[in-house]
């Protein structure tokens, strides 16, 4: 029996010294940390973490289903100027049909990836306002909060086209849930929406004098067109105040965009290295983002053969903006098939689809300049603006000369220039809704040689006029549901 | 239990002349010939003291008393039998059968082994006769239908595929719920590392170096692998040799698999005329059908079985060597295997080769080390690009075969296949007015399209046992798991995905490494019927996994079609994972007298990946052996009981199957404007801890009528509670990834596990054994993060409280309408009750759109009012096995049952078989179609590009169908050939020649490919019940040989 003790006392005596041997790295043992990235806490240690995490904010944005590409197909799907012939919903067959439910495959993307950019910009915006003690000069925290604003603010923008009727059918619209700050842990999916108007004047007030001068300048040295600066404040806010009416201050928002020209060809913007005196805010691809480039290219390409050409009411059927010394008519490709014009490619890099894509040019800024100016009855000065875009592409051989246009005429001119100069750029369903227009895309018949027209969707009509919350959100988010 | 196999030749009734006599003989194993040294032999009822056998298993036994003399031959771990002998004048050969019913069987249970009779947890153990002569493909084949508790699904996909094990329900919501699988006493690697391809690591374990597989069901069993356990412990042992004779075995099959079932597709007309009838009915110009058939050059229609071309009958073959013997001193086994499997369609293909060496040395009275060492290579290659079913996926293999157009040729007339002139990367568009934008199958595949994974994996340990005094023994325990995985896929520049950018290939390793370090002392002691047992131990473990890949664009030169060819752009990327544990180990086991059992477990695991990092689990257990009481035996009848044990136990385990750093949010690098940028990657929680989980069994054993009937029933009741959860975010958050993982969950699995074994038939020559067991399982979830799972990601499969987990999650529809043949879609109002609308698609009109019953008039509802809601559980209910062993002569037949049910299936790829787009679909969708009003059709009236009526855009609750089924899992047919008088020089000591088959048939009302198809069973907690487009099933018919020298 004692013997049997000792062997018992023994066995406890081994296993400790085996345990003690073990254990003895301790609890450096069990401290494993990610050797690929980077933890909250340390994102803020140094300038260059601080500049990659901005950096980080404007790749969100520029995300492919995003501000990079999914911008510019979805808003010339919601359009007449193409016919999307794909007949595939991951290729936005009911973005051009006016029938996104809300398990449409391309809805959950685009209203995430907006989401996404948001809250960077949100949880960014609020780390640099409340250090002060950063690894980074005064100015440009300031610049970065700026920048900050910016991105969620045209992010909103974005966002409320398609989901929100317009603004002038009613402000009181409601659009999308708003968060107006940070969210970086659990308990906030309730989120209501907001109208368009709450979210336009939102904006407004985010984007105020103060923000808008802690962003560069087009005057200085290094300017970049790839980052928010003041021009490119001031055209979003252009956009803004032309879809609420207040064409003034829609004006002195564009005349402040100063010290940008039109590039010699609206083609020197779609070939490296896509970008002139032209560019106020673009997304820029490079070598590094190979095979996640621009996806607009594919879908209006005769490599997707998704997005053609409307060639029976679409712009290009006016003979006016089908001109021979249209140096934008050579973005027409025919199909070598059916010998017909099929394809309209500003994006023809087909194989790395590299080209920038454009949200802010100065082109644009001129015609909206020229409507707005329409709309308060300063003709003359409008017609001088849209010369100015409609002279560069058509330098000889017009058969109008918009200077002399007035009244009616005049306004179907800006309306349409805007139509040629942004084919494939997206403009056109933002103008569409802007307007409260209807949605309308050619009929199977024909009146007087020329095809009718069907109306597709019209904005009394939300569920045609506008796509659906993403059911994911609506389930999870019960706030949103209207 | 099978009687005798003895000929006691009877030529004369004189056996009263002789006073006394003496029976001599021999006694062997009956399966081995081996001769059985120390089996007693006893006259039954005789005072005359019995005999045993020598050292050659002979015996000569006094017989005592009139003939016919009752003998009763008896050894530990043999069935009992009893012979009547009439006659002594010539020899008898007795062959003991070893009692398979394991009741004396040693059962490993963790860091250890106890007799099964001493077990007083729940586990069950696949015994050493099923097997024997098992060339199954990998160990999960063996468990399916064989264990009470033990659900094995085979999702049906492609080569690889690993299938869905749940022991005892699903007892966690995000985290793998795959059991742990310990090697030889060493934690193995169970998940898919594989990114090319699907990889099932425990496939590379050879089934045929298996002795045992014990199976730890409740937490009193499990808990000794505490963190780990919550999904069950799998022990594997391997043969490691026995002293005795050296013998080489040698086995060979031979077999053909292919698809359990496949659908008929649409033929050219049939497609023609329903497509042109759905353009018809959107008011389409009958002068200008979009579709019409083609001729060839001879004239004929062209009409392509794309099924056909795709699905094949593949070969298998096996190889298994073997050698073990050993001595007083060492032990050893060794043996290499092939296996070749070819998949059920073209260029799928599966090759195995593995090594094994295991030895025993015995140094001295208190030293034995051992080793087990094993190494596998394993190439897994398919032509099939998307792995897992899609609803709508364009690259899988099995959806091309059934979209393609059977309007259009497979090849051009000159052999090259068939592809767009305008598009070369997808399928030609033959007389069609409308391009396809699917690829032509074989285009792919004879464009050289392929994906790849070769597995590397080594899996060894070595160990020290030291005795320094008896009852006390020391060991330790080091392993190795290593994989390495070469990961390769190729898209063909000659058409499909990669045509555009001339051609791509991702080539990469992932390379795992895990080894642990385990150190145990173990004392017993035994004080007249007090019977102690005493482990303590410490652990180690350390993870780490490399991932690099490289990813080419645009070959150099077209002609060289190789992933290591030069391409003109080039991506990379990799992740470094690490992850540690660290555990203390304790057990204590109890027995009075075999009676009254009581054991504990402890653990307390540290782990790397958690915030909280350390937690405790334990498990406690007791019995009682009810037949040893003198009371019991008082009871009339009790006699019919040999065994009968009662026993209840309690514990709580882990689940460690979390992200390598799921307590850490991180910002992972991306690039703008050529710069580095930093974005989040997702937020976690800091001070996330372990899942656990609380279980409670009660169970009753018995063995009665002399072990001929073996009774089991076991009731669970296990909750788990602070399950990591995705919980849901909104997207307006802007969360990454739409999900926080916190501790927050709790699941509720309770069930009963019922299982019966005994002999029907026990004849001289004839026997037939059936084990039949059942289990039926609820699940529930009782708390969620935010009530609910669903996302994008899951899609048809919603997850909420009050339910059980993968709720199917569909747009209620009630039938095709007979008078209008438009879907029926059911919408529901504020006060619960349902509005019956009408949906009617109208090509370049809107779209899908409600009606109201009339067909003619809008319904007030939008589209948008049509909301999915909870239509039925994907879980089974209940499922297990019925295996009938026939044995007659020397043919023996193995007839193995497996069934399952309760659960609901939606039948996505009737759905997207049934679309009005462009694609093809299914000869029963053409029958089933509605025609004309008073039609009751399964389909609605074709209209043209209608993507909604029968289901693709939103699955509808038509498609749901119940899951039941009852299979032929497996089927064998022996025969051994009468080795003992063949002469010795061959030296052949046993033959045997078997057929087998595998999944021949299954019972089932599921109109789909197989009810056990799951298309997303690689996250099948969560998505369940969902048949899209997923490869059917494989039946395999081998036929083999094995020999023993």
């Amino acid at each position: 029996m004692t013997i049997k003790i000792n062997h018992t006392f023994l066995a406890v005596v081994v296993a400790n010294v085996f345990a003690i041997a073990v254990s003895s790295c301790g609890d450096d043992f069990l401290d494993k940390n990610p050797k690929l990235a980077v933890t909250e806490d340390d994102l803020l240690s140094t300038e260059e973490l601080i500049d990659a995490t901005m950096a980080g904010v404007y790749t969100r944005f520029k995300n492919g289903s995003f501000a990079g590409g999914g911008i510019a197909v979805i808003f010339d799907n919601r359009g007449d100027d193409y016919a999307n012939t794909g007949n595939n919903t991951y290729a936005h067959s009911d973005t051009y049909n006016m029938t996104v439910g809300q398990n449409s495959p391309m809805n959950p993307g685009f209203f995430q990836a907006g989401y996404l950019a948001i809250n960077a910009a949100n949880t960014l915006k609020e780390a640099l306002e409340s250090r002060s003690d950063l690894p980074i000069s005064e100015e440009k925290r300031q610049q970065y909060i700026a920048s900050c604003l910016f991105i969620r603010d045209i992010s909103w923008y974005y966002l409320a086209q398609v989901y929100s009727q317009p603004y002038v059918y009613s402000p009181d619209s409601k659009a999308i849930p708003i968060h107006t700050e940070a969210v970086v842990g659990p308990g906030h999916n309730e989120a209501p929406l907001w109208t368009i108007g709450q979210i336009y004047n939102q904006i407004i007030a985010d984007l105020n004098a103060s923000t808008i001068a802690a962003l560069p300048d087009r005057s200085s040295a290094d300017f970049d067109s790839t980052v928010p600066s003041q021009p490119a404040a001031h055209m979003l806010l252009q956009r803004i105040y032309m879809a609420m009416g207040q064409w003034d201050d829609a004006i002195a928002e564009g005349e402040k965009v100063t010290g940008f020209t039109l590039s010699t060809s609206v083609r020197d913007l779609f070939d490296a290295p896509y970008h002139s005196g032209e560019n106020i805010y673009s997304m820029p691809f490079t070598d590094s983002e190979r095979g996640g480039g621009n996806p607009a290219g594919y879908i209006s390409s005769g490599v997707g053969y998704i997005d053609t050409i409307n060639t029976r009411t679409g712009i290009v059927s006016l003979p006016e903006y089908h001109l021979a010394t249209d140096t934008r008519t050579q973005f027409i490709k025919v199909d070598p098939a059916s010998g017909r014009e099929t394809w309209y490619e500003k994006y023809d890099e087909n194989n790395v689809r590299l080209e920038w894509v454009h949200i802010f040019r100065y082109a644009e800024t001129l015609l909206n300049l020229a409507e707005s100016y329409y709309n308060i009855g300063q003709e003359t000065k409008a017609a001088a603006l849209l010369y100015q875009v409609r002279v560069r592409s058509i330098p000889t051989g017009d058969v109008v000369d918009v200077r002399t246009l007035t009244g009616d005429a005049l306004k179907t001119y800006i309306y349409n220039e805007r139509r040629a100069e942004f084919m494939g750029e997206g403009i056109r369903g933002l103008d569409i809704a802007r307007r409260a227009e209807n949605f309308v895309h050619p009929a199977a018949t024909r009146t007087d040689g020329k095809w009718d027209t069907v109306i597709v969707a019209t904005p009394d009509d939300k569920a045609s006029y506008c796509w659906a919350l993403p059911a994911f959100e609506v389930l999870v988010n019960t706030s949103a549901a209207e | 239990m099978q009687k005798i196999l003895i000929y006691i030749l009877l030529f004369f009734f004189g056996a009263n002349a002789v006073a006394q006599e003496v029976l001599t003989g021999r006694v062997t194993d009956s399966r081995t010939d081996e001769p059985l040294i120390g089996a007693a032999l006893k006259v039954k009822g005789s005072s005359v003291q019995g005999t045993v056998t020598d050292v050659n298993g002979k015996f000569s036994l006094p017989l005592d008393g009139e003939a016919p003399y009752a003998v009763v031959v008896s050894l530990v771990g043999y069935i009992q039998q009893e012979l009547e002998v009439y006659d002594t004048s010539s020899e008898v050969d007795v062959e003991l059968r070893e009692n398979s019913q394991m009741l004396n069987e040693v059962v490993v249970v963790g860091y250890g082994t106890a007799k099964a009779r001493d077990v007083v947890s729940s586990i069950s153990s696949i015994n050493k006769e099923r097997l024997e002569g098992v060339t199954g493909h990998s160990v999960d084949d063996l468990l399916e239908g064989h264990a009470a508790g033990v659900m094995v699904s085979n999702t049906g996909s492609q080569v690889g595929a690993a299938p869905v094990i749940n022991i005892r329900g699903v007892a966690s919501i995000s985290s793998s719920v795959t059991p742990l699988y310990v090697v030889d006493g060493m934690p193995i690697n169970t998940s898919d590392i594989a990114s090319s391809t699907d990889y099932n690591p425990v496939a590379d374990i050879n089934p045929a170096d298996i002795k045992s597989i014990d199976i730890l069901k409740d937490a009193a069993a499990s808990a000794l692998y505490g963190s780990r356990a919550a999904a069950g412990v799998v022990l594997i042992t391997t043969h490691s040799g026995s002293a005795g004779k050296s013998k080489l075995t040698y086995d060979y099959n031979i077999g053909l698999n292919n698809a359990t079932r496949l659908f008929k597709p649409m033929n050219a007309e049939q497609y023609t005329d329903i497509k042109n009838r759905g353009w018809l009915n959107n008011g389409g110009d009958p002068d200008n059908l979009p579709y019409a058939t083609m001729t060839d050059k001879n004239g004929n229609i062209v009409s392509t079985n794309w099924v056909d071309l795709v699905f094949r009958t593949g070969l298998s073959q096996n190889h298994n060597l073997s050698v073990q013997g050993g001595g007083d001193k060492a032990t050893f086994y060794l043996s290499g295997s092939y296996t070749t499997k070819e998949g059920i369609t073209i260029d799928a293909k599966y090759d195995r080769f593995s090594f094994k060496g295991n030895g025993t040395y015995k140094l001295n009275k208190f030293v034995k080390v051992g080793f087990n060492s094993g190494y596998t290579f394993s190439r897994i290659h398919t032509a099939d690009a998307a792995r897992d079913g899609n609803l709508s996926s364009i690259g899988g293999i099995t959806r091309l075969a059934y979209v393609d157009l059977p309007n259009v040729p497979a090849h051009n007339e000159d052999g090259t296949f068939y592809a767009s002139e305008l598009a070369p990367q997808n399928l030609g568009k033959g007389n069609n007015a409308i391009e396809v934008f699917y690829y032509n199958v074989l285009g792919l595949i004879e464009g050289g399209q392929y994906s790849e994974s070769k597995t590397h994996r080594i899996l060894s340990n070595a160990y020290v046992d030291i005795t320094p005094v008896k009852g006390l023994t020391l060991k330790s325990l080091y392993g190795v798991d290593w994989t390495l995985v070469q990961n390769e896929s190729f898209n063909t520049p000659l058409h499909g995905g990669s045509y555009s950018s001339g051609g791509s290939s991702t080539a990469g390793t992932s390379d795992l490494r895990i080894w642990t370090w385990t150190n145990t002392a173990d004392y017993n002691l035994e004080i007249q019927k007090h019977h102690l047992d005493f482990l303590v131990g410490v652990e180690a473990s350390e993870q780490k996994r490399n991932v690099i890949s490289r990813s080419g664009t645009t070959l150099s030169n077209p002609d060289q079609m190789y992933v290591e060819a030069s391409y003109l752009t080039y991506s990379g990327s990799g992740s470094i994972s690490e992850s540690s544990m660290f555990s203390y180990i304790s057990r204590l086991t109890y027995d009075w007298n075999s009676r009254y059992y009581l054991t504990a477990n402890l653990r307390r695991d540290g782990l790397s990946k958690l915030g909280r990092k350390w937690g405790n689990f334990y498990g406690i257990s007791g019995a009682w052996r009810l037949s040893d009481e003198a009371f019991f035996k008082g009871i009339p009848s009790s006699d019919i009981f040999d065994d009968l044990k009662l026993k209840a136990g309690y514990g709580i385990v882990g689940n460690a199957n979390v992200g390598w750093y799921a307590s850490k949010s991180v910002y992972s690098t991306s690039t703008y404007n050529g710069n580095v940028s930093y974005i989040s990657s997702g937020i976690n929680d800091p001070n996330l801890g372990w899942e656990q989980t609380a279980t409670t069994d009660i169970g009753l054993s018995a063995s009665l009528w002399n072990g001929r009937v073996l009774f089991d029933i076991d009731y669970f009741h296990s909750k788990s509670k602070d399950l990591i959860l995705d919980a849901s975010q909104a997207y307006s958050t802007g969360i990454v990834g739409s999900s926080i993982s916190t501790n927050l969950g709790k699941i509720l699995n309770k069930g009963v596990e019922l299982s019966v074994s005994g002999d029907v038939i026990r004849k001289k020559k004839f026997t037939w054994n059936v084990a039949f067991n059942i289990s039926f399982v609820k699940n529930k979830v009782l708390e969620l993060a935010d009530d609910i799972i669903y996302s994008s990601s899951t899609g048809a499969n919603i997850t909420t409280e009050g339910y059980s987990l993968a709720q199917i999650y569909t747009y209620p529809t009630d039938g095709v309408d007979p008078e209008t043949g438009r879907r029926v879609v059911l919408v529901r109002n504020d006060d619960g009750t349902y509005d019956r609308n009408l949906l009617i698609y109208r090509y370049g009109k809107g779209g899908a759109q409600l009606y109201e019953m009339d067909g003619e008039t809008r319904s007030s509802h939008a589209l948008s009012d049509w909301k999915p809601e909870i239509a039925g559980n994907t879980k089974p209910t209940y499922y297990g096995g019925l295996n009938n062993t026939f044995k007659y002569r020397n043919w023996d037949l193995n007839v193995n049952f497996h069934f399952s049910g309760g659960n609901k299936i939606v039948n996505g790829m009737r759905a997207t078989l049934s679309d009005c787009r462009m694609w093809s679909g299914t000869e029963e969708y053409y029958k089933h179609v509605w025609q004309k009003p008073g039609d009751k059709s399964k389909y609605a009236k074709p209209m043209y590009n209608d993507n909604y009526s029968n289901g693709t855009a939103n699955l509808i609750s038509d498609l749901i169908e119940r899951g039941d089924f009852i299979r032929l899992q497996s089927l064998s047919l022996g025969y051994s050939f009468r080795t003992k008088r063949w002469p010795k020089e061959l030296g052949i000591s046993s033959l045997r020649v078997y057929a087998q088959a595998q999944n021949l048939f299954c019972i089932t009302g599921y109109s789909g490919f197989d009810p056990e198809i799951n298309s997303y069973y690689n996250s099948a907690n969560l998505r369940s019940g969902l048949d899209l487009n997923t490869t059917p099933p494989t039946r395999t018919i081998t036929f083999g040989a094995n020999v023993s020298f």
